[in-house]
């Protein structure tokens, strides 16, 4: 039996995937796998205890579908993007990896910025805290000797496909996340390298996704006796997939602690990464305080009480929140996205209840999020807008979310291991390439759309009022 | 012998009775709670609240007489700006519109056309602003017009003269109407002609006779005297506008005491011997209660409001626990404490609250501090705007719900970068209570038995900097959100919304004296 593996290496738990050519879907979910943080704004974690979650799912994963050794299985990992893993020459980690949610490279991104004052035209991002470069760049001011040690470079899910397969690569989406990659040719920047003094040699190559991994040498499980990988794709990539962005100009919005909207473009554009398919690109446009604002203010208001049922009293409130705006900026807002603006409530009256106040966080995200899209000029899609994550099992917020984009909207439940494993199907022939993966069948909702009207004199507001409270004041 | 003073207030009823010493004897309190019939309109009962006063007066006056101290005078302390028409016996014909009733807005917008914000200012004292009593009369029906109509009575007078006084009215209550000549004090019949083009009816219905603060109107008649247990012969005695009779009862004097209210509206009253000049186009109301004493208020129109608002929000019941849990240390989170429109230094009806700064490490205790320390933002630009135009404002006393806790009171304090002394009692009663004394002769006026005063609380010093830049972030916060509150829709209650508008949960419970709060903070 041909059996597609994906595995997820999320920042706190992995999750597994195996999907059977029937297109059926059994998935597994890992123990939670420890953050530490030694100073403030710090966020590490041992790639060893990755690579121990993973074997252990990846088995109970085969065995819950009865995979054995006559069975064909091709693997991709997919995983979180832009965390920084050192590797030595004997293949160990030179330290715990770096990750995505690390704080301490603020320094390092100006002096990029600075020795490189193209590196947004060349990669698609301003650089930033969050990604490879930079942690890299810590790395050689503050632990020399930890970056004399290091022979590799490399992403999370390359360091698991390593571990798996002894062949160092990663792909062009992944690659696209550190910082380095020229955007246009997905090929390591030698303009950025030489620049910063850093060796080309310490880099994986870079391949297509699609392209083969290697063989599986490591046999955790029997069904992996012939097993092969893809070289796979970065997180938000894979969830790109699962939600069926393989055309310019699909839109999806991942509704989870922070919100994201994911964009296909044929072209690069500020923003964006390198889909996995060669000739697109991906938009990733996101808002850290999503889902995060919700259970920020049900912790000031209500703590204790079930999201879930905080989260309702929204239903009594009209579309408007009666003119009660929410500016979700409580984390600040990733580079020179967010203009200084800072998070608040505005127009409160007397006569505002919690169900306005909950209203109005849920407007104030989409509100930011179609913002996000307006400033880079992106058209907005006419036909669906794919909504996942926690926040999408909540038909309110959906219905928000479309109204203030003005799109009917469908929820999928497909998630990046999933995306990961149809990686693995398009790297076998499953399919002949990315339009030809089956297409979500969940149902469009246009209900969203009756609040059209008022949410984009809301929309226009909001906008106003970011801007006139960016200035400093 | 015993003066009783009863304070008004907008959700509750509080009777004091004071021997002839000025201290405190015996006390009884009722909550009292508004109506909303319908959008923008907000009114209270004033039969009930008469049958209320009756019930507590009766039972004050036995506590007094049982101590061997008969009630002598009787005056009252009130809200504001509350406006009815009685028919000839003086009994209501209408429920009274209070001050945040909004059916005065068209009648405000063409008195603003045919006089001019500043002309109205200038004979008034105070700023046109729709929450005057002549633009509610202006939106009456029938039973606001003749033949119906007899009369028109605020709360004080409508109560006094059913005891048996001629219809009168203190003149810092008839300044809260809106049509009242400070100068001459006497009602103004430019404004009055003005209103009439559009409202002839308040040609016609009369409204009482101006007297000052302090003067014997009457005697309760022998039926009242029967029904409340008082000594028949009993003096009723013009008392004041409740911001004022709050600053009389807490000691209030011309360029060295003043007083800062805590109540559904924070206030700052500063007293002069003239009328302040320089105050044109702000916010602030200014009245004379005596002659060469001039009280000019400026406070928050949501203080007390805002706060009870945070507090239902929060659904903690224990209002006290939630705010003494305050932050320490200063947040750098501002509130806009404007959730019924800005303070009176801007005057701005359109005015809307704001929490700036949110942050995803943001504590309650945090959240519970900034909502206290907008009270303070607001008075420090008050106090700034007093010196400017050179009133001396002197030692502030602390009156009202909260003054007496050192915690909180600290807070407003480093907040608005002044000193505040707590004067602890009944500030508003007492002040009533005054001046039925004052009516009898029992006290001079210029020599009222003093109020207990508490410690001193002053500003952190480790803060100066600090809040010295946040009142600047406060006030430039305010001018930058100012057009777009100015264009946001009236704001409108589905009626499902406001059946289920409970006076507790929705940050009306508020009462709206200085003192005798019956609010969800329960001191």
């Amino acid at each position: 039996m041909d059996l597609l593996l994906g595995v997820d290496l999320g920042t706190t738990a992995c999750k597994v995937t195996v999907v059977a050519s029937d297109l059926t879907a059994s998935t597994v979910s890992s123990s939670p796998y420890p953050i530490s943080a030694p100073h403030r704004e710090w966020a590490e974690q041992d790639p060893r205890a990755w690579g121990e979650a993973v074997d252990t799912t990846v088995q109970r994963a085969l065995d819950s579908v009865r995979a054995g050794s006559r069975d064909h299985v091709t693997v991709s990992i997919t995983g979180q993007m832009h965390s920084l893993v050192l590797l030595d020459a004997d293949g160990n980690p030179a330290r715990p990896a770096i990750l995505w949610a690390d704080r301490r490279a603020t320094a390092e991104c100006s002096m990029i910025e600075n020795q490189v004052p193209d590196v947004a035209a060349i990669t698609g991002n301003p650089p930033l805290p969050a990604f490879t470069l930079p942690q890299l760049l810590w790395v050689r001011h503050h632990e020399p000797d930890v970056l004399s040690r290091t022979s590799k470079v490399l992403l999370p899910k390359d360091y698991l496909r390593w571990r798996y397969t002894g062949r160092v690569v990663t792909d062009w989406t992944d690659a696209s996340g550190t910082g380095m990659l020229d955007s246009a040719t997905r090929e390591w920047s030698t303009t950025i390298l030489s620049a910063l003094e850093l060796d080309l040699e310490l880099l994986p190559p870079v391949a297509d996704p699609i392209a083969d991994g290697g063989a599986v040498e490591r046999k955790v499980s029997p069904a992996l006796q012939a097993a092969r990988t893809a070289v796979g794709v970065g997180d938000q990539f894979a969830e790109a997939l699962a939600a069926g962005l393989t055309h310019a100009g699909d839109m999806a919005i991942i509704l989870g602690t922070s919100a994201v909207v994911l964009g296909v473009s044929d072209h690069p554009v500020p923003g964006s990464f390198c889909h996995a398919q060669s000739d697109l690109w991906l938009r990733l446009d996101s808002l850290h305080a999503g889902g995060k604002s919700l259970q920020w203010l049900r912790d000031l208001l209500a703590p204790g009480e079930s999201l879930a049922s905080f989260t309702s009293v929204a239903r009594s409130a009209p579309p408007g929140s009666h003119d009660l705006l929410f500016l979700p900026f409580l984390m600040g807002e990733r580079g020179a996205r967010g203009g200084g603006a800072p998070g608040a409530f505005i127009g409160l009256t007397t006569e505002h209840g919690r169900d306005d106040l909950v209203r109005a966080v849920l407007e104030g995200v989409a509100f930011e999020l179609r913002r996000l899209q307006q400033k880079r000029g992106i058209p907005l899609p006419t036909y669906v807008l794919t909504l996942k994550g926690g926040g999408a099992q909540n038909p309110l917020w959906c219905q928000i979310v479309s109204g203030v984009f003005g799109i009917p909207y469908r929820t999928t439940h497909r998630d990046a291991a999933y995306g990961a494993a149809m990686t693995a199907g398009v790297s076998q022939g499953w399919w002949p390439n990315w339009q030809s993966v089956p297409a979500l069948s969940d149902p469009i909702n246009e209900s969203g759309l009756a609040d059209v009207e008022i949410l984009n004199d809301r929309y226009a507001r909001y906008c106003e009022v970011v801007d006139a409270l960016r200035p400093d004041l | 012998m015993s003066t009783v003073g009863i304070d008004l207030g907008t959700s509750g009823v509080r009777v004091v009775a004071y021997n002839d010493q000025g201290q405190q004897i015996a006390t009884a309190a009722e909550k009292t709670s508004l109506k909303r019939p319908r959008e923008g309109s907000v009114v209270l009962d004033a039969e009930a609240v008469l049958r209320s006063v009756e019930s507590l007066l009766a039972a004050v006056a036995g506590e007094a007489a049982g101590q061997g101290d008969q009630v002598q005078a009787i005056a009252l302390s009130c809200l504001g700006e509350v406006i009815l028409p009685v028919d000839r016996r003086g009994q209501a014909l209408s429920l009274a519109p209070v001050s945040m009733d909004a059916r005065g807005e068209p009648a405000a917008q063409a008195m603003s056309e045919r006089v001019g914000a500043e002309r109205v200012q200038q004979i008034t004292g105070q700023p046109l602003n729709r929450m005057f009593s002549v633009y509610k009369i202006a939106a009456g029906d029938a039973a606001w017009r003749p033949p119906a109509a007899k009369a028109y009575r605020a709360l004080s007078d409508f109560v006094t003269a059913r005891w048996g006084a001629a219809p009168a009215l203190d003149w810092t209550l008839a300044a809260r109407t809106g049509l009242f000549d400070v100068e001459r004090v006497t009602w103004s019949a430019e404004m009055v002609a003005a209103a009439a083009v559009d409202a002839p009816w308040l040609k016609e219905v009369p409204f009482s006779e101006c007297v000052p603060s302090g003067t014997r109107i009457g005697t309760i008649s022998g039926k009242a005297a029967e029904r409340l247990g008082v000594p028949s012969g009993t003096a009723l005695v013009a008392g004041a506008h409740d911001q004022a009779a709050s600053f009389i009862g807490a000691g209030g004097r011309a360029g060295s005491v003043s007083t800062f209210a805590l109540g559904s509206s924070d206030c700052l009253t500063v007293e002069t011997p003239q009328r302040p000049a320089g105050i044109a186009g702000t916010g602030f109301a200014t009245y004379p209660w005596r002659p060469a004493r001039w009280l000019t208020l400026a406070g928050t129109a949501a203080g007390g409001w805002t706060l009870d608002w945070y507090v239902a929000l929060t659904g903690v019941g224990d209002a006290d626990a939630l705010l003494s849990e305050s932050s320490t240390e200063p947040p750098p989170v501002i509130v806009l404490p404007y959730l019924a429109g800005s303070g009176t230094l801007d005057n701005d009806p359109s005015g809307r609250g704001a929490i700036i700064g949110l942050t995803l490490d943001l504590s309650r205790a945090q959240l519970t501090r900034a909502f206290l320390e907008a009270a303070g933002y607001e008075l420090g630009s008050i106090v700034a705007a007093f010196m400017a135009t050179g009133v001396p404002v002197g030692q502030i006393r602390a009156v009202g719900t909260g003054a007496s806790d050192p915690i909180t009171l600290g807070i407003r304090a480093s907040a608005a970068g002044v000193p505040l002394r707590p004067a602890l009692g009944n500030a508003s009663a007492r002040g009533a209570a005054l001046l039925a004394g004052v009516g009898i002769d029992l006290f001079d006026i210029d020599d009222l038995p003093s109020i207990t005063i508490g410690a001193q609380v002053h500003p952190d010093p480790n803060t100066v900097d600090w809040y010295t830049q946040q009142r600047e972030t406060y006030r430039a916060l305010y001018r930058v959100l100012k057009p777009f509150n100015q264009r946001f829709a009236v704001r409108r209650i589905p009626d499902r919304k406001r059946e289920n508008l409970s006076e507790t949960t929705k940050g009306h419970s508020s009462y709206a004296s200085p003192d005798a709060r019956h609010d969800a903070r329960g001191r």
